[in-house]
């Protein structure tokens, strides 16, 4: 288990990555709104313009007015331009569209171009090592000039002959939780119809516009309208692609940011469950380190205890004392020291030790003497030593209250 | 029987007023009048001057090409690039043409200097409009609030 502190060290790593993850998710879902308010703007022009071109169509009845609008009856090459991010931490948004653009290219199983649209696709498709013939990076805030090379680009293939057919792989941008990746036809401009269900399956359709209830003039001629109309709205097509991916690219963004919350939260949560764990079993360890050690003591001194009741041993204190000196013996008189100020129990015991056990002989000794009794005994030298001998001289007259008031004249048994 | 208008470019819808009585259309084939049940009619559209009439108030907007749709109750323009009159700014214009003559000057390519031809162009018909709305000697009262500043 790791200790405490190398939890409370990734306790504050997940803090910090949960931080970062709440601006990202805050960033995303204002972004949100604005690219959404911008798909949706550009929506009437798109419909209205639809709307024109099927009018004209029918009115013309499959004439072909203008070469971007006639089906080729043969398919050789097809183009394909994928709509990615520039920018990661999105979830599965990036890898969605990748993997439907491939398998719908793999699925007409005719030779593709590619032209990538936002830098993780061209990441992707340039490991994939597929034919790319362009790459732009996806703007911030894109406006219908950013997307017009991609469009003369499209176009320019498509009129030439080297593609037959241009498909669009996008985003589309249904709610704030779901984004679904479509292809969508994009030249010629005529509603895309395939009979294989797995296509079928990821083509958008192209919006329902009550068409041919009106007969229409053309002024100057219906040629001279496509011109004006079919260029725009092919860029425009490629516009909102990228407006709806971008919708989609941050409503992603921000679903992925909200769950690394919400997991950071969980992860802090059980860290910090694992870090109280180490922290009590740290103290109960400690605890157990000492109540061990008291149980062993204990054990001992209650097999002495049994041992002595048994007689097996005799009785004799654990912490021996130092055997009474055979003079004090002799002279059978012993004073308390201790009434000396400075002289506490194990300074008496010292001094006793050393043979001085009355007032009468701690009076006579030197201090020199008194120094060596109490080094000798392993003790500290009192402060108070050099007023001993005078106390002790009070003390061994018997003149109590004279010693007292000596007493009183000193501060901590030293003369003030 | 009113006229439902919608003034729409590629970025958003900027003008929609579905009870107007006049619309006068910039198309190519000349300045068009275009009354309630006019026949069907698509037409492209030359850079000029959209007036959109309503109970004595008008509107007035620049447009830079696009195709029209008409029909006996509803006009839909489909603008390449359009503004409100009313907001055209001085300021903007003359930045607009500065930039386009500098590009003459220099010259870059036929594509630059169609480009160019194109600002200078749309920065004349700007000037025009906006000289027209802001010098009225007796102000015409506008069908959208002024409040809003003709932003829809």
């Amino acid at each position: 288990m790791p200790t405490a502190r190398e939890i409370r060290k990734r306790i504050r790593s997940v803090k910090n990555i949960a931080q970062i993850t709440r601006a990202l998710e805050a960033v995303s879902a204002s972004r949100v709104r604005v690219a959404q308010s911008r798909a949706m703007s550009s929506r009437p022009y798109a419909e209205k313009a639809w709307e024109i071109l099927l009018n004209i169509q029918k009115a013309t009845q499959g004439r072909a007015l203008h070469p971007l609008l006639t089906r080729r009856d043969e398919i050789k090459n097809v183009m394909m331009i994928v709509i990615s991010s520039d920018r990661g931490l999105a979830g599965s948004y990036n890898t969605n569209i990748l993997r439907v653009a491939e398998r719908f290219v793999a699925r007409l199983g005719k030779p593709a171009q590619y032209i990538a649209f936002g830098r993780k696709g061209r990441d992707t498709l340039a490991r994939l090592r597929v034919n790319m013939v362009a790459e732009f990076s996806n703007p911030a805030n894109p406006s219908a000039s950013d997307v017009h090379p991609v469009a003369q680009i499209a176009i320019e293939e498509y009129l030439s002959g080297k593609v037959d057919e241009v498909f669009i792989a996008y985003t589309d941008f249904i709610n704030m939780l779901s984004q679904r990746p479509v292809v969508l036809s994009l030249l010629p401009l005529s509603p895309y119809e395939n009979t294989d269900e797995m296509v079928a399956e990821f083509v958008k359709e192209t919006p329902k516009v009550t068409a041919g209830a009106l007969i229409y003039e053309y002024e100057p001629n219906a040629a001279a309208i496509l011109d004006e109309i079919v260029p725009r709205f092919t860029e425009l097509q490629i516009y909102q692609a990228v407006l709806e991916s971008q919708a989609s690219e941050h409503a992603a963004r921000m679903v992925a940011m909200r769950n690394a919350s919400d997991n950071a939260k969980g992860l802090t949560d059980d860290l910090t469950l694992v870090y109280n764990k180490a922290r009590q079993s740290a103290i109960t360890s400690e605890i157990l380190d000492i109540v061990g050690g008291a149980n062993a003591l204990q054990q001992t001194l209650k097999a002495l205890a049994e041992a002595i009741s048994d007689g097996e041993v005799p009785a004799q204190p654990l912490f021996a004392k130092p055997a009474p000196s055979a003079a004090a013996k002799a002279n059978g008189k012993e004073d308390d020291l201790t009434r000396i100020e400075g002289i506490g129990p194990k300074i008496a015991a010292a001094l006793k030790a050393a043979g001085l056990h009355t007032f009468g002989q701690l009076a006579q000794a030197s201090e020199d003497e008194l120094k060596a009794a109490i080094q000798a005994a392993g003790l500290r030298l009192a402060p108070s030593l050099p007023t001993w001998a005078e106390q002790a001289s009070y003390a061994a007259s018997g003149n109590w209250d004279g010693l007292k008031a000596l007493q009183k004249t000193l501060v901590g048994g030293r003369k003030a | 029987m009113p006229i439902h208008v919608e003034v729409v470019t590629q970025e958003k819808k900027i003008f929609d007023e579905p009870n107007a009585d006049m619309v006068i259309i910039p198309a190519t084939e000349g300045v068009m009048g275009v009354l309630p049940r006019h026949a069907p009619v698509l037409t492209t559209m030359a850079f000029g001057e959209l007036i959109v009439r309503k109970a004595g108030r008008e509107e007035s907007f620049a447009i830079y090409g696009g195709v029209v749709d008409i029909r006996p109750d509803k006009v839909v323009v489909l603008a390449d690039l359009a503004e409100s009159s009313y907001d055209i700014t001085n300021e903007a214009i003359e930045a607009a043409r500065a930039s386009a003559e500098k590009l003459l000057q220099e010259g870059v390519g036929p594509e630059m200097n169609r480009e160019a031809a194109l600002a200078l162009r749309r920065a004349e018909l700007a000037t025009r409009l906006a000289r027209k709305v802001q010098g009225r000697v007796s102000p015409v009262m506008r069908i959208v609030d002024e409040d809003e500043g003709g932003k829809k």
